[in-house]
């Protein structure tokens, strides 16, 4: 039998609730354009943190996103920012 | 349908459904003008055929070298002319179904070159709307013209069509260069024989797998003098998975209903797999790239 063990209490579902308030999102589209989309859409990324989608892209660089990958990549980057 | 991928595909598809009919059969290796014409013959009967198996269907596609087959010894003496009575008969049957089709006629350039493995996209009115050469000839056997374009036609339901022929398909920068310039569908048609079987379905898989891209493969399927063209015709989804597939080596004909629209979208919505982006933004999540990853080309293969 193989028990997967996770150390720790990590937040495992930060992307998942994102992706969930990206649905409406359609492509392409520019970081002004999600803002007034889903902008105040609150979105839970750790146990007790709660950020809307505009305070979660606010830091990304790129403003025009023409796929859901460019988007996801520019976010990845933010986060790996630190 | 769109296993290669970790998150969720949003948004809402619409999309028309494109109705497939592959023939898979063998010509005459024509060694006379009248064995040329027993070729075209067979043709037609093909499309009559599929309108009267698959009432409706969009687009029939035929194997390379259906009209002339391929003589080892006098094949080049039996050339068609793009305007020729050959191809004006299964142009004049595609308008009579209403009708796309794909067929390959070798033809010889107005220009006076040697020959042109052509492919050509005749739409429902009986006219010619994308004319492909072979890019990667079978060489040294196939001493034809090198095509220098691949281009893109867009097609009935939505679809947006590449073509290329046999030995093209075993160079992956002809898929990618018809990915690239559009296409949610590439037919491949061939005149593939034994013992390249597994070659060709690993390249059509990876084919579509590595460009997210429907692909449609329609070989010969029979004997000849010289060779068994294993047939093994076959369409597959944008991952790489078979949605049918024809017998080895028999006359067979296969259909498939495939959504061009999914393609158009996944190319925006798919979050993990996207090729279309990625292969020009390498790294791309990168914290020290903010998004936008490698955008020159390092690959010697391609500055050669």
């Amino acid at each position: 039998m193989f028990f997967y063990k996770i150390e720790g209490n990590p937040f495992l579902a930060d992307m998942h609730y994102m992706h969930k308030a990206m649905a409406p999102v359609d492509y392409p589209t520019t970081k002004q354009e999600i803002v007034s989309q889903i902008g105040s859409e609150t979105v839970r990324m750790g146990h007790d943190d709660y950020r809307t989608v505009e305070e979660i892209i606010a830091p990304l660089k790129k403003e025009k996103y023409d796929c859901a990958c460019e988007f996801y990549c520019a976010l990845f980057a933010n986060i790996y920012k630190g | 349908m769109n296993i290669g991928n970790f998150y969720a595909l949003h948004g809402k598809i619409e999309t028309e459904a494109l109705s497939v009919v592959v023939s898979q059969f063998a010509p005459k290796s024509a060694a006379t003008w009248d064995e040329i014409e027993e070729n075209v013959d067979q043709i037609i009967a093909r499309m009559d055929q599929a309108s009267a198996g698959f009432p409706g269907f969009d687009l029939f596609v035929s194997p390379e070298c259906a009209f002339q087959g391929y003589h080892a010894g006098k094949w080049s003496q039996f050339l068609l002319d793009i305007d020729g009575p050959q191809v004006q008969r299964v142009k004049d049957k595609c308008k009579e179904l209403n009708v796309w089709g794909i067929f390959n006629p070798w033809l010889k350039p107005k220009d006076g070159r040697f020959c042109d493995n052509t492919a050509i996209l005749v739409n429902n009115k009986g006219e010619i709307v994308l004319e492909y050469v072979k890019m990667n000839p079978w060489t040294p056997g196939e001493p034809t013209q090198a095509g220098a374009v691949c281009p893109v036609a867009d097609g009935p339901k939505g679809a947006k069509i590449g073509i290329i022929i046999c030995a093209d398909g075993d160079y992956p920068e002809v898929w990618r260069e018809a990915a690239v310039n559009g296409a949610n569908v590439i037919v491949r048609v061939s005149h593939y024989m034994a013992p390249f079987d597994h070659a060709m379905q690993i390249t059509n898989k990876a084919g579509a797998y590595c460009n997210q891209v429907y692909v449609v493969s329609c070989n010969t399927g029979g004997m000849d003098e010289y060779y068994n063209y294993f047939g093994e015709s076959c369409i597959y989804n944008p991952d790489g998975t078979e949605i049918t597939k024809a017998p080895t080596g028999i006359p067979y004909v296969i259909k498939a209903d495939i959504y061009p629209g999914i393609i158009d979208h996944m190319r925006k919505h798919a979050v993990h797999a996207n090729p279309m982006f990625t292969y020009k933004n390498r790294g791309a999540s990168n914290p020290d790239d903010d998004g936008y990853g490698q955008q020159n080309m390092p690959y010697n293969a391609y500055k050669y």
